[in-house]
């Protein structure tokens, strides 16, 4: 059977990126100085589906004529959504700081766009273990290829592409590059974090060789969260 | 007991129904399957490893004050039998798992208030140390109240959170319940064999163990009718009256845990994404070899004796077994070390580990 035959149906996404349902949890450091962390949160009225303040108003958003709305936008996404120029770009970005129109100095300083992001992935398909009984969440996995552009802090950008499923444990290695397949059962951190639903971020990765364990703290990406819908999981 | 649901409002949506139930006790004696998609593609990412803690990890346990109208002598000498039986998981002489625990000093704030119905709210108001593990010596049952995600709930018997899902409870609300059980003297309580053992089981689910006779690759177990187990489950006692027993017996004793079996390069059976392991106990019985098997319900199995001759005081077959089960075992201990992986100079290593799959290192173009 070819790989196409056997594509497997991803399930209807619940929290589709226009859904009236994503509050935004934001997580900075404490601003007295104090040692810790605060949590800020932005909720949604959950029936217009408009962000609010703290008491419970309508907070507009930034209008077409408003200041940094036409510059975020180009900044924040491209494509018409046509087949010749699809939808992409960043899911999550920390703008330039510098004064040019459109970095953080004009409009944000981060930006998340909900169009770039496929909210549920097979890493967070499943409900978290536990025993039998209750709630029964349908789980799934797609093959395992994938493609991704990697940028270096050289000003360089590699692609990786996994061409092909199955197979034994994978392992690449040369004075340039390893690529390795994760043995996940030692790497609860890693595997924490995928199923917590990190996208991007950073996990301990046990096996690197590092002297201290900050050094092993390692970027993570969940490339499925990322992977254009259409490419990910078309129906057969 | 495992993770904190044997309430009599369930937390997670969709309460077990009925006939489920049955059907599970019922094909109890079904053959045991292996399933695996035939493209080796996993069905669903989920095991046990949802809730193991990082490797290294450093547990930090934390333990409410008792209201004053309790005897002191509770709190005390529960402390003690939980870094004892803390010591014996995690500093045993022989295995040396890359996971340790640390008590946090002081107390966190004493609950107070009880339900319309007279049962003990169990959460503290107030506090504010990071915790990872929080420990009651509340009398049981106790009640939390209703959240926004879930009804108010009732604890019945002993329980605790299963490994690191203790993080995803409310500060001030315990993730470890070690509270004497209802009709038994709570001043006494942890003299008692029930209470020791209760207290070496629970911290086992505190490090990521769930229960040894769940394991999906156990051989079936001919338990008894459900309402045989029902029968004997109440005349024993360790369970509040409220409780549903039904989904009780389905979700912490016979209902084999989630998981997808398949074959190991070795031709062993393994479960995807998790840490079980083949039992100890040959053939259908209950020798576990585990604290992670509580030996009470070997008394739920065909054969061995009636409800009316296993009772809290006259269980011949469970005092035995107890008091042979109040520390972990060997197979507890190295079945930690083979999750955690052994500390050695800071770093971890594998220990007695399956061979990992056999790779296939690419020579360089």
């Amino acid at each position: 059977m070819s790989q196409e035959a056997v594509r497997p149906v991803t399930p209807p996404d619940p929290h589709e990126p226009h859904s009236k349902h994503h509050d935004i949890l934001f997580i900075r450091d404490e601003i007295e100085q104090r040692a810790g962390r605060r949590l800020e949160r932005f909720p949604v009225n959950k029936i217009t589906g408009h962000f609010v303040n703290q008491w419970g108003e309508h907070k507009p958003p930034v209008g077409l004529n408003d200041e940094g709305h036409r510059p975020t936008l180009n900044l924040g996404g491209a494509g018409a959504g046509t087949p010749h120029d699809p939808v992409r770009g960043p899911a999550l970005s920390t703008l330039p700081l510098h004064p040019s129109p459109a970095a953080s100095s004009a409009s944000t300083c981060y930006l998340v766009n909900a169009q770039n992001l496929n909210y549920t992935t097979p890493w967070t398909a499943e409900e978290w273990n536990d025993r039998p009984g209750g709630f029964d969440a349908e789980g799934y996995s797609r093959p395992d290829v994938f493609s991704v552009l990697i940028a270096s802090p050289a000003g360089k950008v590699y692609y990786l592409e996994k061409k092909k499923a199955g197979g034994n444990t994978i392992e690449y290695e040369d004075e340039h590059f390893l690529f390795r397949e994760v043995d996940l059962r030692l790497e609860s951190d890693v595997w924490a974090a995928l199923r917590n639903g990190c996208v991007a971020g950073t996990a301990i990765y046990e096996a690197k060789a590092a002297a201290t364990r900050r050094e092993k703290v390692v970027p993570l990406v969940n490339i499925d969260s990322l992977t254009p819908r259409a490419l990910a999981g078309e129906s057969k | 007991m495992s993770c904190i649901q044997h309430c009599y409002g369930h937390h997670r949506a969709g309460a077990l129904k009925r006939e489920r139930a049955t059907a599970l006790v019922a094909n109890a004696g079904a053959t045991r399957g292996r399933s695996e998609s035939s493209d080796g593609l996993p069905k669903t990412i989920s095991g046990t490893w949802d809730f193991k803690w990082p490797i290294g990890k450093v547990i930090r346990f934390a333990f409410q004050a008792l209201p004053n109208d309790l005897d002191p002598n509770i709190a005390v000498t529960g402390k003690a039998l939980v870094q004892e039986k803390l010591a014996a998981w995690l500093r045993a002489e022989k295995y040396a798992p890359n996971l340790d625990y640390t008590i946090i000093p002081g107390e966190y704030p004493a609950p107070f208030g009880r339900t319309k119905h007279g049962v003990r709210w169990a959460h503290s108001v107030g506090g504010s140390a990071d915790y990872d593990v929080l420990i009651s010596f509340l009398p049981l049952p106790v009640a939390l109240p209703a959240t926004e995600q879930h009804p108010e709930a009732a604890i019945g018997t002993s329980a605790s959170e299963l490994g690191r899902y203790a993080e995803r409870v409310e500060r001030g609300v315990p993730t470890m319940y070690l509270g004497a059980w209802e009709g038994f003297d709570p001043s006494t309580w942890f003299a008692r064999l029930e209470g020791q053992f209760a207290v070496v089981h629970e911290i086992g689910h505190a490090l990521g163990m769930p229960h040894e006779q769940q394991n999906p690759l156990a051989y079936d177990l001919p338990w008894k009718t459900l309402d045989e187990m029902k029968r004997l489950l109440r005349t024993r006692s360790g369970l509040a009256r409220f409780m549903d027993l039904e989904a009780f017996i389905t979700e912490e004793i016979v209902g084999r845990w989630p998981g997808e079996i398949v074959e190991g390069p070795d031709g062993k059976a393994s479960v995807r994404f998790s840490d079980w392991r083949t039992p100890a106990a040959k053939a259908p019985s209950f020798d576990f070899q585990s604290v992670m098997a509580k030996p009470s319900y070997q008394c739920l199995l065909q054969g061995v004796h009636p409800a009316s001759e296993c009772t809290p005081d006259g269980c011949s077959i469970l005092e035995r077994a107890l008091s042979q089960l109040l520390v972990p075992t060997e197979y507890d201990l190295a079945h930690l070390e083979t999750m955690y992986g052994t500390r050695a100079s800071g770093a971890h290593t594998l220990a007695s580990a399956p061979p990992p799959p056999s790779s296939n290192k690419v020579a360089a173009q």
